[in-house]
């Protein structure tokens, strides 16, 4: 122990003669670490933000296509909907947008039915007056996005243009609690009438549903069934919903990494370049101390030294700060390019989601090369013979 | 000199190496220490986000919404105009840059018919 203690003391001294160099090359190490980690980190974040509320979802939602448009969906297709074995529940939803020229936001609109029990549970995300909340006609509960946008307070009144241009005012009875902002920052709870009339889905009509069923194995079997017996409606199963998630997510984060490349490849060149052949001081070094009776052995274990304490301390330093830049800075500028801005844009911080294995590949890419480029042209100058060395033949 | 050789033995660079490594390693379990308590804290608040889920009716985040095609990544609307595959990779700059700056003189919103 006290062998190896005294080679890295040795090793560290030899590294103080080069201090400026190695204090360079320690912060662009530490910046390459900090720079592809936050992208890693914050896209990893996001994600799992996202998929979180996947299991609340319905397994299957239905919508219907026309002339390759998607359009209202009769309620009528429900009761076929019933047919289907292994359909456990359905909910026909009305949702859509309103676009405001004023402020350029679209606000989604959602009906709410009291009485259907996959919907109950208001109450617990809502700030309220009352101490039953119920949504009744003429009534509204917002998002925060939205009271902030228009500048209303509970109690206040909302109004809203129908597509035939009358303006209905609703009440504002409730606005959702900045715990859910993330998903109701822009939202409009309604009656189901009441989002009929403002979105003019006509009677009859719903925008989609969403289906649950019993058996969670058997949602794709469920799904072909439905396609079959309800042909000109698209079908989709929550996997599906999860994996878009992936998708574009990962995709924004490849753009990002693939302009951070040049950073990657600097990098490589300087690993490269060093991987190739030692400085003329580095071998002289290497030379007098295999003539002063340094084993090879010596020599290599002290060049490990080198190598693992610069390219992990450098790791460890850009891991804490990508870190701290993400979850605790919430990822100024990066979060921009990623996640995206927007109009109404709902404050949130990021729930940490490290995933080992980006750690590992990331350590790979960065620590075991330096290390290699370290060590093996250590290797070869140690095994030359020491007159050559310090000759410079 | 016996003591001044003592002093600097005590301050070898090998014990303050390790003494940073040390330091490193303190800070990233304090990391995963903030991770784990942020991680409870989510986990505590997760019951009201799935109760907002299954009442919205859909997962997608509320960060897009000056595009109606943007608002829903994963389902689309009426007025959506690539309908092919949920999720189809946006094109509109809102979903992935920072804000674009206003531009002096122009209006930056959208009308229709004569003013």
């Amino acid at each position: 122990m006290k062998r190896y203690l005294n080679l890295l003391d040795f090793t560290l001294y030899s590294l103080l003669r080069r201090k400026w160099k190695i204090l360079f090359l320690m912060l662009l190490f530490s910046y390459l670490v900090f720079l592809f980690s936050s992208v890693l980190l914050l896209t990893g974040a996001i994600k799992n933000e996202a998929k979180k509320g996947v299991r609340a979802l319905p397994d299957i939602t239905i919508q219907r296509l026309s002339a390759g448009r998607q359009v209202p969906i009769p309620i009528a297709y429900g009761e076929k909907l019933k047919e289907v074995f292994g359909v456990e529940r359905i909910e026909p939803r009305i949702w859509g947008y309103y676009f405001v020229a004023s402020t350029q936001a679209n606000y989604t609109i959602l009906g709410y039915d009291n009485e259907r029990d996959t919907w109950k549970g208001l109450g617990k995300i809502v700030v309220h007056d009352t101490s039953d909340l119920k949504l009744g006609e003429g009534e509204a509960i917002l998002g925060e996005g939205i009271l902030k946008d228009r500048y209303l307070r509970l109690g206040q009144t909302l109004a809203l243009d129908t597509p035939s241009q009358a303006t209905m005012s609703f009440q504002v009875v409730g606005a959702f609690k900045g715990v859910t902002n993330l998903h109701t920052y822009d939202v409009i709870l309604l009656t189901q009438k009441d989002a009929r009339e403002i979105l003019g889905v006509e009677e009859g009509f719903v925008t989609d549903f969403g289906v649950t069923i019993s058996n969670k194995n058997e949602i794709t079997t469920v799904a072909k069934k439905i396609v079959q017996i309800l042909p000109g409606t698209r079908v989709v199963i929550k996997g599906q919903l999860a994996r878009t998630y992936d998708m574009v997510y990962s995709w924004r984060s490849g753009f990002t990494l693939i302009t951070l490349l040049g950073c990657l490849f600097a990098f490589a060149m300087m690993v490269w370049e060093r991987a190739s052949g030692l400085s003329a001081e580095e071998k002289r070094e290497i030379g007098i101390l295999k003539a002063t009776g340094w084993d090879t052995s010596d020599i290599l274990i002290m060049k490990s030294w080198e190598g693992l304490g610069i390219s992990v301390a450098s790791f460890m330093a850009g891991l804490i700060v990508s870190y701290v830049f993400t979850f605790v800075l919430g990822a100024p500028l990066l979060k921009s390019l990623i996640v995206g801005w927007s109009v109404l844009y709902p404050p949130f911080t990021f729930t940490p989601s490290v995933s080992p294995d980006q750690i590992l590949v990331l350590f790979s890419l960065t620590v075991v090369p330096y290390l290699i480029a370290t060590v093996i042209p250590s290797w070869r100058a140690a095994t030359i013979d020491p007159d050559t060395v310090i000759r410079g033949v | 000199m016996t003591s001044a050789i003592r002093r600097r033995r005590r301050h070898r660079p090998a014990s303050i190496f390790l003494g940073a490594l040390a330091l490193l390693t303190v800070g990233l379990c304090l990391c995963y220490a903030h991770g784990i308590n942020a991680s409870r804290h989510s986990a505590e608040q997760a019951p009201l986000r799935e109760i907002a889920v299954r009442i919205v009716g859909s997962s997608d985040l509320a960060v897009y919404n000056a595009a109606r095609y943007l608002r829903h990544v994963t389902l689309t609307d009426v007025s959506t105009p690539f309908q092919d595959c949920p999720g189809c990779l946006d094109y509109f700059p809102e979903a992935m840059s920072a804000n674009p700056p206003g531009f002096a003189g122009m209006s930056t919103q959208m009308s229709f018919g004569t003013p």
